[in-house]
């Protein structure tokens, strides 16, 4: 239904297209979801609404769109009772032009981008919305390679990366100009006469390219791909031609191959988990691995490998069935027809591109799709593939039936806290929004609440678990606050990959440790019970905390602290580590082709 | 070219964004007299001038259309009269 809309339409096609999707006399269109996005910008959107509204239903979803005044950014971002709160958007879009800012606003780079940092994350908490924010494009004037330009915008996006990186998905614009050019991009004046961000015909480019971006921040995000080996990741059938005989050479038709190993290598590496799937003879395909130098890929990149004569689609459900992953957070990528219709079919809610005619064309059209962006990369992604190795030796370690406690014993867990810090603050967030089952009120404290909470004389607690088999990251956070003689247990979460191995008892050792230490002579617990928190509902009786009173929408339960205090049985708590440095900002996703 | 001949080459540009085949196109309308002609129409039919004319107007041109016959003969002046 949005036939012949594209990055290519010139303004006037567009307008048409517009009109005869969304003009007053066109029936509302039938697609399958809905956005609300806020449109802020130091420039003209008028034309950019049209192509989004185009672009985002190519992509099927129909689109609600509030557009702020123009160069009202600020004010909409700082004011509560803003256009931009009172349309309650699923996404805002940020969307500020180098024109302005480099002659103006940002003409102290890194002082721009504090204010700006400290704009967007305050509104994101108060909206409770995803940010899309464009890079300031670049500058005709970078043409000059030691000119003021090239240097102001490197120092701008830096700082507003390492500044935003960790609040908003942030959108590179120079792979668009570079892919239709300064010629179709540049028209300074229509800047001066219109306030547009570029030359009208690059709108539909423009607005795909941020459309990419928006589908891509409220889209479940790839978590696996699964990828085939023969004539996918090597040239040519091993078994036909010899590990000796596939395609693998980068001066020629191994080219488009040897690009998607590294783009999948690359996945790897911002957290995405790969698995390879393939009808063969292992030791056939094993051999091109283990003999060819020229493959960037070796089997310690997948965390599993099926290589037999079964099923792709029996494969790949069992792939997800051990690492507990969902069929809409995976991806398969076979050169095969028959193949990705048989996966389509049978697993429908996986992500199945299609194949270009020339290998050499996948890796661009790939990144260009936005399917694989990743919004906020930690190290808890980039270290996920190895957390999967990891769970699957633990699981061959469980004993097939009996002693668990001696199981537990042989894990050797140790649970590390640290308190709040820069470092560890964006992991803390991310549990406190998103742990659903272990999650004892489900109070969802964003960055502000946090900051006045630990402001006020809370203790906040990251905790990291280790076991014998590797390190779990970050898996845990508890909030203590201290109330008369006794502190109350706020906020308690744990994350599933760390469930049923004891760790909430080390946690409460710990607990009822620093309460004490504080001079309480109780510890209370709350329980709130919640849409999918059931499984936590018992947690206090059975860490030996008694009913205290139930009051309209909690539960409270205490636990006096004479005496000995609980103590863990299988898990080792260390002595809190210091506040965690500053990681290193995540870098901007670009998603259009490298 | 003169600015007769520019806005014969113009009117059916006009009409075409417009989307109103039987407007009339005098040196004197301006966007006023044409519900249909708002600020995303002009600058469509600006780009569109420019394109059937080959030629850039300046920032300066841009701002200074008063009506449809001063758009021709700001294009039939560019053209090289």
């Amino acid at each position: 239904m949005t036939e012949g809309f594209g990055p290519h339409l010139g303004i006037k096609q567009l307008n048409v297209l517009h009109e005869r999707m969304f003009g007053a006399a066109a029936p509302p269109p039938a697609l399958p979801r809905s956005v609300r996005v806020a449109v802020l910008a130091n420039h003209a959107t008028a034309f950019l609404e049209r192509g989004l509204r185009l672009a985002l239903a190519m992509r099927g979803y129909r689109a609600e769109i509030y557009a702020a005044p123009y160069n009202q950014w600020q004010v909409e971002l700082l004011a509560g009772d803003s256009g931009a709160a009172a349309f309650r958007p699923d996404v805002v879009l940020l969307t500020l032009t180098s024109q302005l800012l480099a002659y103006r606003e940002a003409g102290d780079p890194e002082a721009f981008a504090a204010d700006l940092a400290r704009l967007v994350s305050g509104a994101a908490e108060r909206l409770h919305a995803r940010f899309v924010v464009t890079l300031p494009e670049p500058l005709a004037e970078e043409a000059e390679p030691t000119g003021w330009a090239r240097n102001w915008r490197r120092r701008l996006l830096t700082a507003v990366e390492t500044q935003l990186g960790g609040t908003a998905v942030l959108l590179d614009l120079d792979p668009l100009v570079t892919r239709i050019g300064a010629e179709r991009w540049y028209a300074p004046r229509f800047f001066v006469n219109a306030k547009l961000i570029a030359h009208p015909d690059a709108t539909a480019a423009f607005a795909d390219h941020v459309a990419a971006a928006i589908a891509g921040s409220i889209r479940r995000a790839v978590r696996l791909v699964a990828v085939d080996l023969d004539d996918t990741l090597w040239g040519g059938v091993v078994g036909e031609v010899g590990w000796q005989g596939v395609d693998l050479d980068i001066e020629g038709r191994g080219f488009g191959h040897l690009r998607l190993q590294r783009f999948l290598l690359g996945l790897r590496e911002r957290g995405i988990v790969l698995a390879a799937v393939s009808k063969n003879n292992e030791r056939d395909a094993m051999e091109v691995f283990e003999r060819r130098p020229e493959m960037l890929l070796k089997p310690e990149h997948f965390v599993e490998m099926r290589i037999n004569w079964e099923p792709k689609s029996g494969n790949l459900a069992d792939i997800l069935d051990s690492l507990n992953l969902t069929p809409s957070g995976t991806c398969f990528l076979d050169d095969s027809r028959f193949e990705r219709e048989e996966v389509r079919r049978l697993l429908p809610e996986v992500l199945v591109p299609e194949f270009p005619d020339d290998i050499a064309d996948l890796v661009p059209a790939l990144a260009a799709s936005g399917d694989f962006s990743v919004p906020v990369v930690t190290a808890e992604d980039r270290a996920r593939s190895r957390m999967y190795d990891q769970e699957r030796q633990r699981r061959a370690a469980r004993p097939a039936l009996g002693d668990l406690d001696d199981y537990y014993r042989s894990l050797e867990l140790q649970l590390t806290p640290a308190p709040l810090g820069p470092g560890n603050e964006q992991r803390v967030l991310d549990l406190i929004a998103k742990t659903n089952q272990f999650n004892l009120t489900g109070r969802r404290h964003g960055r502000e609440a946090l900051a006045t909470l630990a402001a006020g004389g809370a203790e906040v607690w990251a905790y990291d678990l280790v076991d014998r088999f590797g390190g779990y990251g970050t898996i845990g956070v508890a909030i203590l606050l201290r109330e008369g003689d006794t502190a109350r247990i706020d906020t308690w979460v744990l994350s599933c990959r760390a469930m049923g191995r004891t760790v909430e008892s080390g946690i409460l050792q710990h607990l009822a440790e620093r309460a004490r230490a504080g001079g309480a002579r109780a510890l209370v617990g709350e329980y709130v019970a919640g849409a999918r928190n059931q499984p936590v509902a018992g947690l206090y009786p059975r860490l030996g905390f008694t009913d205290a009173a139930a009051a309209a929408e909690s539960r409270r339960y205490c636990l006096v602290l004479d005496g000995a205090l609980p103590a863990s049985r299988f898990v080792t708590v260390r002595d809190a580590a210091p506040a965690a440095p500053v990681r290193r900002a995540p870098r901007a996703i670009g998603v259009a082709p490298a | 070219m003169t600015a007769a001949e520019a806005l014969a080459t113009i009117a059916p540009v006009i009409r075409e964004v417009l989307d109103r085949p039987d407007l009339e196109i005098t040196p004197s309308l301006t966007a006023r007299d044409v519900p249909e002609w708002d600020s995303l129409a002009n600058i469509t039919i600006i780009i569109e001038v420019e394109r059937a004319f080959a030629i850039k107007f300046t920032s300066d041109e841009l701002a200074a259309f008063a009506d449809t016959g001063a758009m021709a003969a700001a294009a039939a002046a560019k053209q090289g009269g």
